[in-house]
């Protein structure tokens, strides 16, 4: 190859050799680019398996804090988001503010023994000693029923007049 | 001679050297004045040439062979016209055009000896004195072609008592320019069992062709050096770039096998998560309950006799409460905030956005209770 080379015109060699790292560069440039996004997937990849060979390796960790957690519940007083809707209106109806209420089923997650079902509950002009005895009754539901947001607001023109946006969340057990 | 060098001179065997009869050349050995630097070697020969040759120096094909620290030097020169237009031609793409007895110069030290160097039509005597690695004497006698050997004889013998003071001549045969070998390293060549070497430099000044031409083929020699660096620079550079895209998709395949892993074993892994999320939500359900009409039952205790109205609260996590509030005293609210840090169950309040219009003054308060501080009401029976 030297000697064809060296047998060249000179502006042959100039050409080649410019074509040459031309070439060298595009095609080193295209490699580094493409290496460095495999490399970035490299890393993602391997993040998420190591991510998810703690969980696996938990696995049993979790399945036994799993079971703890629902052993103490009876099955037969969990609720269904159905069920869960049905309660909380029941729980309205007692208080005296049935009209006033609205629900929402946001959802539900579940795994092979339980789910926990989520519903968005709202309670409009209801007045300060309603929203007590709705709160006090919802919380003789724990730990089967449980609140996980709650906001208040006075109604506009009435500050005696509450609007309550609850986020309420049931227990479900398999049977 | 190393591995590594016998490959580079290899590598470039295809080149020619080009040898003269040594009958071409009158010869002398001029000496060189104490400390003469190699630099000025050069013009040394030029003037000794003005003085040995009828011809002008630009009429002269000649050479000259010195080493650092010689105190001599060795000038050979031939009419430019005793040598044809076709012999020139011939030297055009020649690496190097020496007379055939240069060949003998390169060779290492040996002491005092004397060589009879047998050509097709010459007979040369190179006697060397020990003193200096330039010889001390070349001579040289034309023969014909289809000289007797008596007549060889005694050229031979007439050229022996030249050599007086020296040892006894061998005798060798001549080289020819087929046993050299040229690389980028210089020249070398096979002779009677040894290897007589020169550099590159050397070979410029032993070369017999015009030396403005070989300047400017040295110069196209260091052009060419420099190119053909580039050139194995791309082609490592290809080469390189030809091994990564082998990495890459040696590198593909396996990250591949790796993601289809995740893939696999994604499904199982997302079950795990949710039951530890929701046994967690169940634990939280459990034993750590929200308590909101608890917290804004605390934090209403400290309202007694302030114009603050409370106009939004919302719960952000178990133990935060965010109050969205108004009052025409603004300074009520600092007064309000200093109130709540005082509650035990307070871990920190913090002043959010606060507005002046009209005299009413709206702010947003964050207070966080120390977990377990705030206490369930007790439930209705």
């Amino acid at each position: 190859m030297k000697a064809f080379f060296l047998t060249r015109l000179f502006r042959e060699k100039v050409l080649l050799t410019a074509l040459l790292a031309l070439g060298a560069l595009l095609w080193l440039s295209n490699v580094g680019r493409r290496g460095h996004a495999l490399w970035l997937q490299w890393r993602a990849t391997s993040t998420l398996l190591a991510t998810q060979q703690q969980w696996l390796d938990n696995r049993a960790d979790i399945e036994t804090a799993a079971t703890q957690a629902v052993a103490h519940l009876d099955p037969a007083h969990t609720f269904s988001s159905t069920r869960l809707l049905g309660e909380l209106s029941t729980i309205a109806d007692d208080v005296g503010v049935r009209g006033n209420t609205a629900s929402e089923i946001l959802g539900t997650e579940r795994t092979s023994q339980f789910a926990v079902n989520t519903i968005q509950f709202s309670l409009r002009n209801i007045d300060w000693d309603s929203l007590k005895r709705f709160y006090l009754e919802l919380s003789r539901r724990t730990p089967y029923i449980g609140l996980e947001q709650f906001s208040l607001t006075s109604a506009p023109g009435n500050a005696a007049q509450l609007n309550v946006m609850l986020r309420v969340s049931s227990v479900e057990i398999e049977r | 001679m190393s591995l590594p060098t016998a490959l580079r001179f290899a590598s470039a065997a295809t080149k020619k050297v080009v040898l003269l009869p040594d009958h071409a050349f009158f010869v002398r050995v001029v000496p060189l004045a104490a400390g003469t630097l190699p630099a000025d070697v050069p013009a040394q020969v030029e003037l000794a040439l003005e003085g040995l040759s009828p011809f002008p120096v630009a009429h002269l094909c000649y050479g000259w062979f010195h080493r650092p620290g010689s105190a001599r030097v060795l000038i050979y020169a031939a009419y430019r016209r005793r040598f044809t237009v076709e012999d020139a031609a011939q030297w055009a793409d020649a690496d190097a055009v020496l007379p055939g007895f240069a060949a003998w110069l390169g060779c290492p030290p040996d002491g005092a000896h004397a060589l009879l160097v047998n050509g097709a039509d010459f007979v040369t005597a190179l006697g060397w004195d020990g003193a200096d690695p330039v010889p001390s004497l070349i001579a040289t006698r034309q023969l014909a072609p289809d000289a007797p050997a008596a007549e060889r004889a005694a050229a031979g013998a007439d050229l022996a008592t030249q050599l007086a003071g020296l040892p006894a001549p061998k005798a060798v045969a001549a080289v020819t320019g087929t046993v050299s070998r040229v690389g980028d390293e210089g020249l070398e060549f096979a002779v009677d069992g040894r290897t007589a070497r020169f550099a590159v430099a050397e070979l410029d000044a032993l070369d017999v062709r015009d030396k403005a031409e070989l300047a400017e083929r040295r110069r196209e020699r260091t052009r060419n050096h420099y190119l053909w660096r580039a050139f194995q620079g791309g082609l490592a550079a290809v080469a390189l770039a030809g091994v990564l895209e082998l990495g890459l998709a040696g590198g593909g395949l396996w990250l591949k096998a790796r993601a289809a892993q995740a893939a696999a074993q994604a499904p199982a892994v997302q079950a795990i998560e949710t039951k530890n999320s929701l046994a967690h939500r169940i634990e939280e359900l459990s034993s750590n309950r929200l308590l909101p009409l608890e917290m804004i039952s605390l934090v209403g205790s400290k309202l007694k006799g302030s114009s603050i109205q409370f106009l939004r609260t919302s719960t952000k996590g178990l133990y935060t409460l965010e109050i969205e509030g108004q009052t025409n005293s603004a300074p009520d609210v600092y007064n309000y905030q200093a109130a709540l840090k005082e509650l035990p169950a307070c871990d920190h309040v913090e002043l959010g956005q606060t507005t002046d219009r009209g005299g009413i003054t709206r702010f947003i308060l964050t207070i966080t209770f120390k977990p377990g501080a705030v206490l369930p009401a007790a439930a209705p029976s």
